[in-house]
C-alpha cells in the first residue's frame, strides 16, 4: 500500500510544485514531523518552568490572589537555615547512596558476566527486580527494618552486643536508612547498564591478558573499568539527577517535615512541604528554581569532566 | 482531494491525535457536573479511606434516582488535589470531604465554594454543635463552606493489664477518679513505670496537643494575633510533656509508625489519648489487643482533635442536588449510622442523649460504653480559634518535644529553636 502511495505522490509532484517549492515543503513537513515532541514539551516542560519562575516573584497561596514581592522569596531562601540543611541532607544522602551503589553494581555486573556462572538469566532478572517495586512499599518495609524497638536490624545488631540505635532520630541514621532504600532499588538497574557495557568489550582483550598471566582483579581494573568509562559517566549523571530529586523515600521515612531536627528533609521534600503543607507556592517556586539551577550546574560539571575524559583517550 | 497527499493527511491526523491525547488527559478526567446517559444527575464525590460513609451515599443515590461516582484518595491527597483543582478552575468534584485543618486554609478563599447558607443551610444550623458549625464559616459569618460530619472529642484509652499489674484499679469509673488532674496522671505513670517498666503514654506530643486544647485559647487570640509565647496553657502543655520525658514515662514510638501499632498490641504504653475516630484505627491496627484496652474520661476536661466537613466546590453544576445529599448525609440520623458502624462521633448534640448512643458499647474496649463516654467528652469541648497556620505551629512545637525525647536538645534550647522557626515562618 505504501508503495502505491509513494508512486501516486511522485506523480502528484508536478501539480503541487506550482504552489510550493520542494525545499520549502521539505522544511514544512520536517517541522511537522518533529512538532508533536515540541508541542508536548512546550506544554509540559517549558511552560511550567517559566510559570514557576513567574510565581517565584510572588506571594501566593494558590487559592487567593498573587502579590508581587520581587526577589524577597530568594532573599529569604538564602538566609533560611532549613534550606541549607535540606541542601546538605540531599548531598549527604546522594553521596552515601551513589558511591557504594555504583561500585556494587560494577562488581555484580562483572560477576554476572562471568562464563562460569550458571542460571545467569535468573540472576539478571533477580538483580533488576527491586527496581520495579513500588517505592512506597519499599519505604514501609525499610521503615520497619530500621525501627528502634521492633526493627529487625537492631535485633540482628543486638547479637553483636550493640544497643538499639534510634535510626529515625539521628541525622546519620536517617541518611543511612534512606540511602539503603535508594541502593536497594537502583543497584540492579545500574548493574544491567554495566552488564550491557561489559558484553560489548572484545573477548580477545581478556584472552590476551590471561595469556600474559594477569589475575582477574588486574583484568577488572585495567581492562574492564577503562573500557566502560562512558557508561560509568552516564550512570553517575543519572544518579546525580535522581539523587538531587530524592523525595518519596524521605517523605515516607521521616514524614513531610523531615523530622524534628530536619534530619530527613531533602530539597524536593522541602519544596513539597512549602507548597502543599504551608501553601506558600511562591516560596516553593523559588526553591524549585534554585534546585533547577543546581542541577544545571551539576550537569555542566559532568559535561566538562566527560569532555576531559574523552579527550584524554 | 486527490491532490492532498495521503502521507500529509496522515501526518496531520497523527499530530492532531497526539495533541488531542495530550489535552484529552485533562478533558477525560472532567469530574464535576455532568449527566449520565439515562438523564440522571451524576455527582462526583471525593473521600478518603476510612470515613465509612460510602454505603450510605450509595443508598441515598439509589433511593433518589441519582448517580454517584465516589473517588477515594489518601487523606493528604484529597486536600492537595482539591486545592490544585480549585486553583486550576477545573477538575474539582461536586462534593468533597475536607478536614478541619483544610477548612481553615480554604476559609481564606471562600469564593471557590458554594455558600451553603444560600442553599438553605440556616435551617439545619441548630442541629450541630456551635463551635463545629463556626469552624467552616468565614469570620464575618456570611459564607458557610461545609456541613459538619464527625467531631473528635478526646478520651483516654488505657491498658487494663498494665493497670492491674501495677496494683491500680482497673474499673473505668475508678480510673477516672484516680486520675483527675495531670499531676495525678504523672503519679500513676510513675507507679506503672516502677511496677511494670512500661511507659505511661505512647507519645509526649499527643499529651501536648490534648493539654493545649483544654485551654480557652490556643495559638491565636480573637483578633488574630499570635499568642504562642504568652499563652500559659501552651507553656503548661509543653512543661507537662517534658516532665513525662524526664521521668521516662513516654514511649519512643512515633505516632502512625508501624512500631506504634506493635506497641499498641504488645502494651508498651499504658495510655493512649484517643479521639473518637481513633477507636476504628486501634481496632484495625492492633486487632490482637481486643479486650485489653478500656476507655475513660480525660483529666481536666476534653478537647477536640480533627473532624471533617462536606463541601460543594463552586464548579459543581448541581449544587442543589449535592446539597440535598450532604444535608441528608450529615443529618443526626445518618451520623448515628456512621458512628455505630465506624466509631466517628456525631457533631449533632441532639442525639447525644439518645439510647442509641448512651447504650452503645464496644467489645474491643472491654465493653466500655464508648457512646456515653464520648458524648460526655463532646460536651466538655470548648470552642477554640484554630487560625490558618495552626498545622504549622503544631508541627513546630511537636518537633520541639520530639527533639527533647530523642535527646537532641534540652527543653529550653528546643523551645528557643522552635520559636525562632515560628517567627521566620510567620513572617513569610
Amino acid at each position: 500500500m505504501s508503495a502505491k502511495v509513494e508512486l501516486k505522490s511522485r506523480q502528484d509532484l508536478g501539480v503541487t510544485k506550482k504552489t510550493l517549492k520542494q525545499t520549502t515543503r521539505d522544511h514544512i513537513s520536517g517541522y511537522l514531523y518533529i512538532s508533536p515532541f515540541f508541542i508536548l514539551f512546550g506544554i509540559f516542560g517549558v511552560f511550567p518552568i517559566i510559570f514557576t519562575a513567574y510565581i517565584s516573584f510572588h506571594k501566593w497561596n494558590i487559592l487567593g490572589a498573587k502579590e508581587f514581592i520581587g526577589f524577597k522569596n530568594y532573599q529569604m531562601l538564602f538566609t533560611d537555615p532549613i534550606f541549607w540543611k535540606a541542601l546538605g541532607n540531599t548531598f549527604s544522602i546522594w553521596i552515601i547512596s551513589t558511591l557504594p551503589q555504583l561500585f556494587m553494581a560494577l562488581i555484580f555486573a562483572f560477576i554476572l558476566n562471568q562464563a562460569f556462572l550458571k542460571g545467569r538469566e535468573f540472576f539478571r532478572l533477580a538483580v533488576f527486580l527491586p527496581n520495579i517495586t513500588s517505592v512506597v512499599a519499599v519505604a514501609i518495609i525499610f521503615g520497619a527494618i530500621f525501627g528502634q524497638q521492633y526493627g529487625i536490624l537492631n535485633y540482628l545488631l543486638s547479637f553483636f552486643g550493640i544497643d538499639p540505635i534510634n535510626w529515625r532520630a539521628s541525622v546519620i541514621g536517617t541518611h543511612v536508612s534512606i540511602a539503603a532504600m535508594v541502593m536497594w532499588r537502583w543497584t540492579g538497574y545500574n548493574t544491567i547498564i554495566y552488564l550491557a557495557a561489559l558484553q560489548s568489550i572484545p573477548k580477545d582483550l581478556y584472552e590476551a591478558a590471561t595469556i600474559d598471566g594477569a589475575s582477574k582483579a588486574q583484568q577488572f581494573f585495567h581492562i574492564t573499568i577503562p573500557m566502560i568509562r562512558p557508561m560509568i559517566i552516564f550512570t553517575v549523571i543519572l544518579s546525580t539527577i535522581g539523587g538531587m530529586q530524592i523525595f518519596a523515600e524521605p517523605l515516607m521515612f521521616s514524614g513531610a517535615g523531615g523530622g524534628a531536627i530536619k534530619q530527613g528533609l531533602t530539597m524536593t521534600l522541602y519544596l513539597y512541604e512549602e507548597a502543599f503543607t504551608r501553601n506558600s507556592f511562591g516560596y516553593a517556586s523559588a526553591i524549585a528554581w534554585v534546585l533547577f539551577l543546581i542541577i544545571v550546574g551539576f550537569s555542566l560539571i559532568n559535561l566538562f569532566i566527560t569532555k576531559r575524559i574523552k579527550s584524554a583517550e | 482531494m486527490k491532490k492532498f497527499r495521503f502521507h500529509k493527511m496522515l501526518l496531520i491526523l497523527m499530530s492532531a491525535l497526539l495533541l488531542f491525547a495530550a489535552v484529552g488527559c485533562s478533558g477525560s478526567k472532567e469530574s464535576s457536573g455532568g449527566t449520565s446517559k439515562d438523564g440522571k444527575v451524576k455527582l462526583t464525590i471525593w473521600l478518603w479511606p476510612g470515613m465509612g460513609i460510602e454505603d450510605q451515599i450509595k443508598e441515598y443515590a439509589a433511593e433518589n434516582n441519582i448517580e454517584v461516582d465516589i473517588q477515594l484518595a489518601e487523606f493528604g491527597d484529597v486536600h492537595n488535589n482539591l486545592t490544585t483543582a480549585l486553583a486550576a478552575g477545573s477538575g474539582a468534584p461536586d462534593i468533597s470531604a475536607v478536614e478541619v485543618k483544610g477548612i481553615d486554609k480554604m476559609k481564606g478563599s471562600p469564593e471557590h465554594f458554594h455558600n451553603l447558607l444560600d442553599l438553605g443551610a440556616d435551617e439545619v444550623a441548630g442541629d450541630y454543635l456551635d463551635w463545629k458549625w463556626r469552624q467552616s464559616m468565614t469570620p464575618d459569618g456570611k459564607h458557610l463552606l461545609g456541613l459538619p460530619t464527625d467531631i473528635g472529642p478526646q478520651a483516654m484509652a488505657y491498658r487494663i493489664d498494665l493497670f492491674e499489674e501495677a496494683g491500680l484499679p482497673t474499673d473505668r469509673e475508678e480510673v477516672a477518679k484516680l486520675i483527675q488532674t495531670w499531676d495525678d496522671y504523672i503519679k500513676v505513670g510513675e507507679q506503672i513505670k516502677a511496677k511494670t517498666g512500661k511507659a505511661m503514654i505512647d507519645s509526649p506530643g499527643g499529651l501536648y496537643s490534648v493539654v493545649e486544647g483544654q485551654g480557652s485559647e490556643k495559638y491565636f487570640d480573637k483578633d488574630g494575633n499570635v499568642i504562642v509565647k504568652d499563652n500559659p496553657q501552651i507553656k503548661k502543655a509543653y512543661e507537662l510533656a517534658n516532665t513525662l520525658i524526664e521521668k521516662g514515662l513516654a514511649s519512643p514510638f512515633n505516632q502512625w509508625s508501624p512500631e506504634w501499632g506493635t506497641g499498641m498490641t504488645n502494651g508498651d504504653f499504658a495510655t493512649l489519648l484517643a479521639p473518637a475516630w481513633m477507636m476504628g484505627f486501634m481496632m484495625s491496627n492492633a486487632p490482637d489487643a481486643a479486650g485489653k484496652w478500656d476507655i475513660t474520661l480525660l483529666p481536666e476536661g476534653s478537647g477536640n482533635w480533627g473532624g471533617s466537613f462536606m463541601t460543594i466546590p463552586k464548579e459543581s453544576k448541581h449544587p442543589e442536588e449535592a446539597y440535598k445529599l450532604i444535608k441528608w448525609l450529615t443529618s443526626p440520623e445518618q451520623q448515628l449510622v456512621t458512628f455505630q458502624k465506624n466509631g466517628n462521633f456525631p457533631s449533632t448534640p441532639g442525639i447525644f442523649d439518645s439510647e442509641d448512643i448512651q447504650n452503645f458499647t464496644s467489645e474491643y474496649f472491654n465493653n466500655a460504653p464508648v457512646g456515653k463516654i464520648y458524648a460526655e467528652a463532646a460536651t466538655q469541648v470548648k470552642e477554640i480559634i484554630e487560625g490558618p497556620e495552626s498545622i504549622q505551629i503544631e508541627g513546630i512545637i511537636g518537633d520541639a518535644i520530639t527533639r527533647v525525647r530523642d535527646g537532641q536538645a534540652n527543653k529550653e534550647d528546643s523551645w528557643k529553636t522552635a520559636m525562632e522557626q515560628l517567627d521566620r515562618e510567620l513572617s513569610r
